[in-house]
């Protein structure tokens, strides 16, 4: 009997321990204070417009003066797109239009790329931790989820938070290994806005400044 | 004749777009900026519409004639011009002298045979409005393909030639009868009205180039806007006063002149936003390269060739007045669908060839009513005047549209959901100008009923 007893504390101490780490966000934090490199493939849907539309890119970034660059594979139409900012001028290249365009960022503008990525932005950025505190954080369980990448999808574990403040609300799937925002779906309300899914992670490479130039 | 008539007018109309497919190139090739490199069309319509008036008058009082092959020998020495140098303000100095060069053509044409041929105006105007469409369309694709083939330089030598060889054709063949041909008022151009007239269209460009950097209450913006308004009323007030005016705007105290006219305006903003964004659009909507873009307008503009045509005849069955109304719904019906179900190649296609058959309607009754409504006096100003409406919609429109471009957030992820719902709007833009146009035609219809029924009653 008092091995029983023992054996049923224990399993709760388990369950309610690994309840307390799974729904604290501090190992993401700190996943996100860690980072200082990132390369990745992007599926980004935009379910705001009057129709739904999909694009794919490389999306790169040196958090050393927040430099980034963001080279589109599709649709069609983006082929070819590349969007960079070197921390003191923001470069667009859109090979149909044959249009290049320079201008010096301003750090006050909302328009500054990547802005639109919400919270994800900020997690690659180091303000992650700050950002959040503006957000009433629910963690909605570890489970798997399918992420669409460059060929079908994968299939990966993550945990799995929402972030609410106001109406705007934002469910983000963490990679349980690595910490790493792998889906972030934006609401605006119930109604969906935008999902972006991010794979083939690879953390603190090097990515020489030029890289951030076109 | 009819042959050197069109031809001239036929190769001025390309001269205008030849350069449309490498505009959003045009910084690249020339090692301009792109705001620059604008002015290649720009500059063009600049002096094309502020040399109509001038020219349609000189053309009343010197003879169609002689006026329309000095023009058109002007139009090729600044394709000459730009063809021969290396250095960008040359090039533009070029384009300015081919839009002076154009505005003596284009509107002389439609007096030249208005008046040669009085019995069959709706036909030859069609025919006259059918050749400027089919140069509007063959400049863009000679543009595009030769400059693939043989660079940009090649672009104004084609049409070059092509000019050449319609002046000759112009002098030999082009017989104009002693009536035609008559010594008409004593040569006297009115150059301080028209000066004060391109300096209204210069406020007026560089204050919506201004708006798109500058705040409104800014002084790059106000003090265009005031010299806007200061020589638009000094050429307007000079206009009333003087007896030899560039533009007769005594002429628009008749309601169905001006109703007419400003019918032309509207129909100018509405034709020049798609003629000149529908390349870009494909581009940017299908992912389509120059010259595929080229081709992507044929269709469209083969289809306004034969409505032009058919507009003409329709005249003749159902009246000029009519005929607008009918070609002005249909070009609203057009651009509304247009501007809001274009999202494939197949609705594409399908929704510009309603869109041709709109605007091809439309122009023949507009320009043949216009020149009834100036009278046979005036035909040539007439000619003149409605011309420089839709130009001036032309500059209107597109200076407008190129406002709205210049306000794209270029930093969105999805930058060209941005720019493709920013050509929608510029299109609907175009649609509010084809309802204007379409109330403006219902109007001019009504007070022509009022106007004849009253002078039924007198007689």
């Amino acid at each position: 009997m008092k091995e029983k007893r023992i054996l049923i504390t224990i399993l709760f101490g388990l369950i309610l321990g690994g309840t307390l780490f799974a729904q604290s966000i501090q190992p993401v934090v700190d996943a996100s204070r860690n980072m200082k490199t990132i390369s990745c493939f992007v599926t980004a849907i935009n379910y705001s417009g009057k129709r739904k539309s999909e694009i794919q890119y490389i999306f790169s970034f040196k958090r050393e003066r927040s430099m980034m660059r963001i080279e589109y594979l599709s649709p069609r139409n983006m082929k070819g797109t590349k969007i960079s900012i070197d921390g003191t001028y923001f470069y667009s290249y859109l090979p149909n239009l044959h249009r290049t365009t320079k201008r010096k960022i301003d750090p006050k503008s909302s328009k500054n790329p990547g802005k639109d990525m919400g919270l994800f932005y900020n997690y690659i950025k180091g303000d992650f931790a700050v950002r959040i505190n503006n957000f009433k954080i629910n963690y909605l369980g570890k489970g798997s989820v399918k992420i669409k990448a460059r060929k079908g999808t994968r299939e990966l574990e993550a945990y799995h938070y929402s972030f609410e403040n106001g109406r705007a609300r934002e469910e983000i799937w963490f990679d349980s290994e690595t910490k790493v925002a792998v889906r972030v779906l934006r609401y605006n309300g119930s109604k969906l806005l935008l999902q972006i899914d991010v794979s083939e992670v690879r953390l603190n490479i090097e990515l020489p400044d030029s890289t951030f130039r076109l | 004749m009819v042959f050197a008539l069109m031809l001239p007018n036929f190769v001025a109309a390309a001269g205008i777009t030849v350069i449309a497919s490498i505009l959003g190139i045009a910084g690249d090739i020339f090692g301009v900026s792109q705001g620059s490199a604008m002015w290649l069309m720009t500059g063009f319509m600049l002096t094309y519409t502020s040399f109509m008036p001038i020219l349609g008058r000189l053309s009343d009082q010197l003879g169609r004639k002689k006026v329309f092959v000095t023009s058109i020998a002007i139009f090729t020495l600044g394709l000459l011009v730009s063809a021969i140098t290396d250095n960008f303000s040359l090039v533009i100095t070029g384009r300015l002298i081919q839009g002076i060069g154009a505005a003596g053509i284009l509107p002389i044409t439609n007096a030249f045979v208005s008046e040669q041929f009085p019995e069959k105006k709706g036909k030859y105007l069609a025919m006259v409005n059918a050749t400027y469409g089919l140069g509007v369309i063959v400049g863009v694709n000679i543009g595009g393909i030769t400059y693939d083939l043989l660079g940009w330089k090649w672009m104004f030598l084609i049409i070059f030639i092509a000019s050449v060889i319609s002046v000759v054709l112009a002098e030999t063949l082009i017989k104009v009868p002693s009536q035609a041909n008559r010594e008409r008022e004593p040569f006297k151009v009115d150059i301080t009205g028209g000066l004060f007239f391109m300096l209204a269209i210069i406020s007026f460009l560089l204050l919506v180039q201004n708006l798109s950097k500058y705040d409104f209450f800014s002084l790059q913006v106000t003090g265009f806007l005031l010299s806007l308004v200061v020589f638009a009323t000094l050429f307007a007030v000079r206009e009333l006063k003087i007896p030899n005016p560039a533009i007769q705007l005594r002429g628009f105290r008749k309601p169905g002149f001006l109703i007419y006219n400003l019918l032309a305006l509207f129909f100018g903003i509405a034709m020049f936003i798609f003629t000149t964004f529908f390349p870009s659009y494909t581009q940017v909507l299908f992912g389509y390269s120059v010259s595929q873009s080229v081709y992507a307008i044929d269709p469209f503009a083969l289809a306004m060739v034969v409505f032009i045509m058919l507009g003409g005849m329709i005249i003749k069955t159902f009246g000029a007045r009519t005929s607008m109304i009918a070609g002005a719904l249909l070009f609203a019906i057009g651009s509304f669908v247009f501007a809001s179900f274009t999202n494939s190649e197949l609705s594409y296609f399908l929704n510009s060839l309603l869109l041709a058959a709109g605007l091809g309607i439309s122009m023949t009754p507009m320009n043949y009513i216009v020149i009834e409504e100036g009278g046979i006096e005036n035909q040539g100003s007439s000619a003149g005047i409605v011309s420089i409406m839709r130009s001036l919609g032309g500059v209107i429109g597109p200076a407008f549209a190129g406002l709205m471009m210049s306000k794209i957030d270029f930093s969105s992820l999805f930058v060209m959901d941005s720019i493709i719902e920013t050509y929608n709007r510029i299109f609907l833009m175009s649609f509010y100008s084809v309802l204007v146009m379409l109330f403006l035609g219902i109007t001019g219809y009504i007070v022509n009923r009022k106007n004849r029924l009253e002078l039924e009653v007198t007689k």
